[in-house]
């Protein structure tokens, strides 16, 4: 007992005393690592940024790099250049990265067996928009791994290649936990160009609402919800009549919710009695109908929008003041105010929040 | 039959001491491969989000206010600034009897409004609501004074939107915190509710309601919380979730999906330890609703929040968490031993009750047994002296396995200097600290037998500019 006791003793110990140093080796690499990539960048992005304004070519700016980095600490260098530069630049960015053949690099582990080096070589490809990985990406696809799918299906919307939407979002639906905002935000990687096939597949589930079921196995109001809302996300302008065309099927909550939150965004007249959406029961509804109103400043639905005043829900009462504000009645609202008339409180609340209380000061 | 006595307990104390570390143990490798994975997820999926938020799910923050004169403005501004499309922020003064009214008039214009408020959880009346004219998304309520659980029931009723995020008045959350501690909500539909770590702000520099600078406070019994947290955190609460098996979310910062919420019943008012409380319920009543369900756990959202200085204040801090503790497992008892609710039943709760509740019981009776024994000449004294010298070694290896994930994860404290002071720190704490709390600990289970349901005085401080 007593030798067990003392060998366990001297282990810990050992343990201790190896991890109390471990922490403090380990934080002082990682320090170095840092300031190491700090000065490679201060070293490497005059370079870079020279290139991109033109003031080098590709083939010197090429050779600086790739004589004195490995591409692991060029892929390093270059993640962070991805946010900093816009669409067209990025354009240049790539070139330049293809010509340094950290694309090459980054195909040829996507073949690892190392699933960590291969979905991160998935994920810089797809950063690239490297076309020629996808035949890999697409059979990754097919995986039972949430990750791999995950991180397959994000790389592939980065590339913008649409051939197997119907795969990937029904691979994203069916076979990980993802819900169907977490997928949205997948698939606006694919730009806007997405938006016509998104609208293509709605006008063939009003044409047979089986459509979505037969080809995603996924709830009607699933997907369109998720198609509205990327056309909101683009304030998509040709999607109106296919919003319009839904609205009237009297389709789900959860997609008339959508649509109009959709509408909000593009903020553009769509032809329909908006009515009984102002009078819906739920005030998701018709809070985003009156903040749609405010929107488009549409006065035909001046007296719905009064009465919606004194609703019981805070939101539904401010949208509705504010579409009043937007329509240029602020008449009418001190009117209501003065006269302690029903909403005078909301009314007194939107003149305060738009600094005209002193109006009512006047008045009084 | 001194000696079989002291026999007996010393074999009870052998006992506790291996259960409690191999369960330590456990947790520890548990946790380390779970934020290994997270790392790694992380490192892989390094995606750029930048529209990312706009398709969250809209969220109402509740911030329960007592007595807050110092911290509340400062807290507020923090939360208005935070990165998230559609959120409200709904502030409720439990009675207060300083000036934290006043203060959110003097900074927010505040303007009383008429609404219809449904109290779908049972409150304390409301005195009166106001909404912001300068942020539209604020609403105040001003009430009687019930407590922090009923403070949050009324800020449940008055939200409008299907996520409900707690966050307390005297702490800092960090301006991405948001979208990271509802993005488990996103990515995954079975997940009800997430917490995110708490990290000690004394000493951090703060500017605009954000902390800018995180430094390690001088006291010395702040920086014992500090590493405290950081093992409660980094490998309790990591290893408990990655085995589904949570039974906590802080207080200081959760986010809950409403319905699930108000179908639980809301928090409950008759505990200290309302945020395990309803942790517990929330489980329990998950399974009875047949719901497929996750309660996770996120090391990376941090909500910053200023930790006693004092004996005094840390003592009641923790006697009050002790006296919660046992409230929330006594309400759930259902749950012990029951494999209907698997490892959350069967190990989870279990573990809680033994260690967490009974141990300072059990921990105190080994302390007196074992030195009673060696003073006493029984047994052999080599065996007690090597057996006590092992779980404070143990004890040490813990706390600094936690910074050791702190720094493959985190580092937020980025000089060597204050590393060093931890690592030590965390060898420290062992000589003393840790008996203290056994102590508090101990007259908290006191205080819970002869029924204290006082949550005692706070002091509170501004954030460091």
């Amino acid at each position: 007992m007593t030798k067990y006791l003392i060998f366990s003793l001297y282990l810990i110990s050992f343990l201790v005393v190896f991890l109390f140093f471990i922490i403090i080796v380990y934080h002082r690499i990682q320090n170095q690592k840092k300031k190491k990539l700090n000065e490679l960048k201060n070293e490497y992005y005059p370079i870079i940024e020279d290139y991109m304004n033109n003031k080098i070519n590709m083939k010197e700016t090429e050779h600086k790099l790739k004589n004195e980095l490995n591409y692991e600490t060029m892929m390093e260098l270059f993640k962070p250049l991805f946010k900093k530069y816009t669409e067209r630049n990025i354009n240049k960015l790539q070139a330049l990265i293809k010509q340094t053949g950290l694309n090459d690099y980054y195909l040829e582990k996507l073949n690892s067996n190392n699933k960590k080096k291969k979905l991160k070589a998935a994920s810089i490809l797809g950063i690239f928009e490297e076309n020629r990985a996808l035949d890999k990406l697409y059979q990754m696809l097919n995986s039972k791994d949430e990750l791999v799918i995950i991180t397959t299906a994000w790389a592939i919307s980065e590339t913008g290649n649409m051939d197997n939407l119907n795969n990937i979002i029904n691979s994203l639906f069916n076979k990980t936990d993802m819900t169907y905002e977490a997928i949205t935000e997948l698939l606006v990687n694919f730009n806007k160009k997405i938006c016509d096939k998104l609208i293509n597949y709605i006008n063939q589930y009003l044409a047979n609402t089986n459509y979505f079921k037969s080809h995603f196995a996924v709830k009607d109001y699933k997907l369109l919800a998720l198609f509205i809302d990327i056309f909101g996300f683009f304030r998509y302008k040709k999607s109106l009549t296919t919003m319009k065309k839904l609205l009237k099927r009297n389709p789900h909550e959860e997609v008339i919710i959508h649509i109009l939150k959709s509408l909000v965004k593009i903020s553009e007249p769509i032809e329909i009695d908006l009515t009984k959406y102002l009078l819906h029961k739920n005030w998701v509804i018709k809070s985003q109908t009156a903040k749609y109103i405010s929107k488009i400043n549409n006065s035909n639905y001046l007296e719905i929008l009064r009465k919606l005043l004194t609703d019981e829900n805070w939101w539904v009462k401010y949208y509705a003041a504010k579409a009043i504000w937007n329509l240029g009645e602020i008449e009418l609202m001190i009117d209501i105010i003065i006269k302690d008339k029903p909403g005078a409180n909301i009314c007194d609340y939107i003149l305060a929040e738009n600094n005209y209380n002193y109006i009512l000061e006047e008045r009084k | 039959m001194i000696y079989k006595i002291l026999l007996v307990l010393d074999y009870i104390a052998i006992f506790y001491f291996f259960l409690v570390n191999i369960t330590y143990i456990i947790l520890n490798i548990l946790a380390f491969f779970s934020i290994r994975k997270k790392r790694l997820k992380k490192k892989i999926l390094d995606i750029d989000k930048p529209f990312s938020s706009e398709f969250y799910k809209p969220l109402s923050i509740i911030v329960p206010a007592y007595n807050e004169e110092k911290t509340i403005v400062d807290n507020l501004k923090s939360i208005l600034e935070l990165q998230y499309p559609e959120y409200e922020v709904v502030v409720v003064n439990d009675g207060s009897n300083d000036q934290t009214l006043q203060q959110l008039f003097e900074n927010f214009n505040l303007k009383a409004f008429t609404t219809n408020y449904k109290a779908e959880i049972k409150t304390e009346p409301i005195k009166c609501i106001y909404k912001s004219t300068s942020h539209p998304n604020l609403i105040v309520i001003d009430k009687e004074n019930g407590g922090k659980a009923d403070s949050l029931n009324a800020g449940i009723n008055m939200s409008s939107f299907p996520l409900v995020c707690n966050i307390d008045a005297d702490s800092l959350i960090d301006s991405e915190a948001l979208l990271k501690i509802v993005e488990p909500f996103v990515n995954d539909w079975k997940v009800v509710a997430a917490g995110g770590t708490i990290r000690v702000a004394n000493k951090c520099k703060v500017n605009e309601g954000q902390v800018k600078e995180v430094n390690l406070s001088k006291n010395f019994l702040v920086r014992m919380q500090v590493v405290e947290y950081l093992r409660a955190f980094l490998f309790g609460r990591v290893g408990w979730a990655s085995i589904n098996s949570l039974l906590i979310i802080s207080g200081a910062f959760g986010v809950f999906k409403k319905k699930h919420l108000i179908r639980a019943g809301g928090y409950n008012p008759n505990t200290v330890g309302e945020d395990m409380e309803l942790v517990l319920r929330l489980n329990r009543k998950m399974k009875e609703f047949r719901r497929n369900h996750k309660i996770v756990f996120l090391p990376d959202p941090v909500c910053w929040t200023q930790v006693p200085k004092t004996i005094a204040s840390l003592s009641n801090q923790r006697k009050r968490w002790q006296r919660g503790l046992g409230e929330s497992l006594f309400y759930n008892i259902g749950l012990f031993f029951n494999y209907k609710h698997g490892t959350i039943g069967l190990i989870a709760f279990p573990f809680y009750f033994f260690v967490e509740f009974l141990g300072p019981i059990l921990e105190s009776i080994g302390y007196i047994s074992l030195i009673l024994t060696f003073i006493l000449g029984y047994g052999n004294q080599q065996i007690i002296i090597l057996f006590l010298i092992s779980s404070i070694l143990l004890g040490i290896l813990l706390s600094l396995s936690s910074l050791f994930f702190e720094e493959m994860s985190f580092r937020k404290y980025e000089k060597t200097k204050e590393v060093i002071i931890l690592a030590i720190t965390a060898v420290l704490e062992n000589f003393g600290y840790k008996q203290l709390n056994t102590f508090w600990r101990l007259i908290g289970l006191y205080e819970l037998i002869v029924g204290n349901k006082e949550w005692g005085n706070q002091i509170r401080s501004q954030f460091s500019e």
